[in-house]
């Protein structure tokens, strides 16, 4: 015979496996919320995180979910402590 | 979707097929009207004369004959024609024929 019969020959592409992967869960917007020598107030979230990326500094405190926030009304300042860790501070304004 | 061309000259007489596309009624090897014209297209182009043959073609997902002027094997390829055609006529949404 001339041609050798292939019954699918004219079949959509061989079965491609299909992937187990492609889920993610929802992003929770972690990182900064107030940038370095900006000015906050009271209460208001400094640093979303999750474990201690950032500590708390002075006049700043850590929530139970590790988010750093303001104690008082002041200007955000990052530093480093120690050798290989960072705080976030909040130094109020003096009144002019 | 299976699409056929059939290839006549002026005066209508039969010279030619092409057929390309894939069935995708199934998926591979459950692909039941992919089968039925892979078996008329492959047996249809066994049974042409070989000296009548100008150009064959026969591939995944492509098939194609040309016949020479003066052949004995256009009524073959008219028989072809009408299997694909009963084909259409139960699955037009997975072969058509021009």
């Amino acid at each position: 015979m001339m041609f050798q019969l292939n019954i699918q020959l004219f079949a959509s592409k061989k079965g491609v496996g299909s992937t187990k992967n492609g889920r993610d869960s929802e992003s929770k917007r972690l990182g900064c919320k107030v940038a370095d020598g900006q000015y906050c107030t009271a209460g208001s979230i400094i640093y979303r995180q999750r474990g201690t990326k950032i500590y708390p500094g002075v006049n700043a405190m850590k929530g139970g979910d590790d988010t750093i926030f303001a104690t008082v009304d002041g200007i955000v300042k990052f530093e480093r402590w120690g050798k290989n860790r960072k705080k976030a501070s909040v130094y109020p304004v003096e009144a002019k | 979707m299976v699409q056929v061309k059939v290839l006549t000259t002026k005066s209508g007489n039969l010279y030619g097929l092409e057929v390309k596309g894939h069935a995708d009624y199934d998926k591979h090897g459950q692909d039941l009207v992919c089968a039925g014209v892979s078996s008329i297209i492959t047996g249809g182009f066994n049974a042409l004369n070989k000296d009548d043959i100008e150009e064959v073609t026969l591939e995944e997902g492509y098939a194609k004959v040309i016949l020479k002027e003066n052949n004995t094997s256009s009524e073959v390829l008219r028989v072809i024609e009408i299997q694909l055609r009963t084909i259409e006529e139960s699955y037009p949404k997975f072969i058509t024929i021009k």
